[in-house]
């Protein structure tokens, strides 16, 4: 499980990261969901991330692994088997706290023809599922995660990255399309079983300086026993509440994140969407509101 | 001294010479960011930068982590005046002036210590027979006590130089009442009476902060006997911009610094700072005040003891500046704090204490499951 320290630079989405790690999942993890990101030594480094054992008599029983960024440990230790997830945590904990230059928003969002579109959801809604199966039916992905929006322009930006699925909808996408790229399943993690799958092609060959207008925000609500599979106009007001709810920096960009919100609801319609879980026609709501 | 082009002390020379940046290739600036991070320095850097008229040698791609950490420090200013007010307004009822310490008194005197400088918790002096009345109407006013338990009460009230801490619920912001500058049973005993001779206003309307000898020796006392190693670098900073700034407003700042760290009995201390923020961040001192100090300072035996600890808890906690012995440097003025804290007959029954609670914390957190983050 742990080979000799190795420091590799390469590229996270539109940040650099220089990784020191002696853990081979994490070495395995990056070669197989991040190909051709490897970068040069000479490219400049926005985070310096470490994933290393913790020292002590407890690595010869149950070896954990820690996530430290320049010194600070943010989170506390896991098992040493999640150690690919903790890596993919502590570079969305690098993002959502000192990314101000951007209005960070807990949703996934895709983009087609110029067109964004914003998933915000409550975990069970069913956001990571549907942005998983549209990025396999021609989307982009940006991120499955955190919303980038430039708080000069009110535009999205993307940071593509492995896209995270838990528990039953690993199988759900893995039978939705076959040959896709996924990182073996790490189970009883904090959030239940946890694998992350290969973005396509496109999304991580777009060019990262290419913003995107946002042309709907949609709330995806999963309900087994939904008899309707609709997607219905919801108010820009309660709209611009919840993604403020939603938003990591809200509170820290103030009049700022304002505005920032104002100018992508001025623009972009909102939506309330139930389904059943069936995907197919999900996409086919998702497509609609366009 | 300074290497300059050395890029792994990257951090200390911008806060030397900051000037040199306009030799700098972007390797130097990629290590000022990590050290920045390390250091929770950035913004701080940040207003160095600007003062001198130096942003525009920053590297394009690497400016938004500035940029950043400035939005976060103008939020935090933001919220830490709100909080103020918010503490001025608790207590005017029963016209309890408070004595703003620290961060928050750097904020209210507007003074260099306060730019780039996030901390967590407010802290504030209130005159000891006064204590129980603020406790009070703090709690009547939207304030809750944050006591763990028995143990942890009877720690604060008895031993320490503060209440147990009280938070905003509204806020979540943490607030210390101090009524010393030390704990009740330290080795360091301070007359809490001399403080209040030389209170004045803030800058900031109806707030009150010690004077600035004061100031700084309470900042270099929490520096130079505390135990929170990873912020050491930033409070020398702060020491720094401390002592540059009085000296330059008061011409005989250090002669009333010297004379009131006599009389408060912490020669020692400021011996310490005077050597360490000339060491490391090349502090003017003038040399009749350090050899004004000098008999304060430990034996010569016990010196380069004291060096060889500080020069690497006092350094950016960053793996570029620290060795081997970082830790164990680390243990030993943990040690050395709590002997100051102190006297062994409760110091060792409450370390045993503490390291039971610690055992049995760690039993209860593997039944229940951690949050890993709150945002994640």
């Amino acid at each position: 499980m742990l080979r000799k320290s190795k420091k590799i630079n390469f590229r996270a989405g539109r940040f650099n990261i220089n990784l020191t790690t002696c853990v081979s999942s994490v070495l395995k993890g990056i070669d197989l969901l991040y190909p051709h990101s490897k970068i040069s030594q000479k490219e400049i480094i926005d985070f310096h991330i470490n994933i290393k054992p913790v020292p002590g008599i407890r690595h010869y029983i149950k070896p954990q692994v820690e996530f430290v960024f320049n010194s600070i440990i943010p989170f506390h230790p896991l098992p040493i088997d999640q150690a690919f997830p903790l890596l993919e945590w502590g570079l969305n904990w690098c993002v959502s706290t000192h990314c101000h230059q951007f209005l960070i928003i807990h949703a996934a969002i895709l983009e087609k023809n110029g067109s964004a579109i914003v998933m915000p959801g409550l975990p069970g809604s069913g956001k990571s599922t549907l942005c998983a199966a549209l990025s396999l039916r021609g989307w982009r992905i940006f991120s499955d995660e955190l919303t980038l929006i430039d708080t000069t322009t009110g535009l999205a930006y993307p940071n593509p990255r492995p896209v995270s699925l838990k528990n039953q909808s690993i199988d759900i996408i893995k039978s939705f399309e076959k040959n896709v790229v996924f990182s073996e399943t790490v189970h009883d993690t904090l959030k239940g079983s946890v694998a992350h799958m290969l973005p396509n092609k496109q999304s991580t060959n777009f060019y990262y300086e290419q913003s995107s207008e946002i042309k709907s925000v949609i709330f995806p609500k999963y309900d087994r026993e939904a008899t309707n599979n609709e997607v219905n106009p919801i108010s820009k007001g309660s709209t611009f509440l919840k993604l403020a709810e939603n938003s990591f920096n809200y509170e820290v960009l103030g009049k700022e994140g304002f505005t920032t919100l104002s100018k992508v609801l001025d623009n972009a319609k909102c939506y309330e969407m139930h389904y059943d879980g069936c995907l197919e026609k999900g996409i086919e709501l998702v497509e609609s509101t366009l | 001294m300074i290497r300059k082009l050395d890029h792994s002390e990257a951090i200390k020379q911008l806060l030397i010479c900051p000037w040199l940046v306009s030799t700098w290739s972007e390797k130097h600036w990629e290590s000022l960011i990590s050290q920045c991070y390390a250091t929770s320095l950035m913004a701080r850097v940040n207003w160095v930068l600007k003062k001198n008229n130096l942003t525009h040698h920053i590297p394009q791609t690497l400016a938004w982590h500035f940029a950043a950490a400035n939005k976060a420090y103008d939020a935090h200013l933001h919220d830490v005046n709100r909080e103020i007010d918010c503490i001025n307004k608790a207590l005017a009822p029963i016209d309890i002036k408070p004595v703003y310490l620290k961060g928050a008194a750097y904020i209210v005197t507007e003074e260099n210590a306060s730019h780039g400088r996030i901390f967590s918790d407010i802290d504030i002096y209130v005159p000891k027979n006064k204590i129980n009345a603020c406790e009070q109407i703090l709690l009547w006013s939207g304030w809750v006590g944050s006591n763990k338990d028995d143990y942890d009460e009877k720690y604060y009230r008895e031993w320490m130089h503060e209440i147990p801490p009280l938070i905003n619920i509204e806020t979540g912001a943490t607030l210390d009442i101090h009524h010393n500058l030390s704990p009740v049973i330290s080795r360091i005993k301070i007359n809490a009476n001399i403080l209040e001779k030389q209170i004045e206003p803030g800058k900031k309307a109806n707030t009150y902060v010690l004077s600035p000898e004061d100031r700084l020796l309470h900042s270099a006392i929490h520096l130079l006997t505390g135990e929170e190693f990873y912020k050491s670098f930033r409070d020398l900073t702060d020491l720094d911009f401390m002592l540059r700034e009085y000296s330059n407003k008061d011409k005989e700042f250090w002669e009333k610094l010297i004379s009131r760290a006599r009389e408060m009995g912490v020669g020692r201390v400021l011996y310490y700072c005077f050597r360490y923020c000339s060491r490391i961040l090349h502090t003017p001192i003038p040399a009749s005040s350090f050899a004004a100090i000098k008999e304060s300072g430990p034996h010569r035996l016990l010196l380069p003891i004291m060096d060889s600890l500080f020069y690497r808890t006092l350094n950016p906690s960053h793996t570029s500046f620290k060795d081997n012995l970082y830790g164990v440097s680390c243990f030993c003025l943990f040690l050395r704090s709590h002997w100051l804290k102190m006297p062994l007959k409760i110091l060792i029954p409450h370390l045993l204490k503490k390291a039971l609670i610690t055992l049995e914390n760690d039993k209860e957190a593997k039944d229940e499951t951690t949050p890993l983050s709150n945002n994640q």
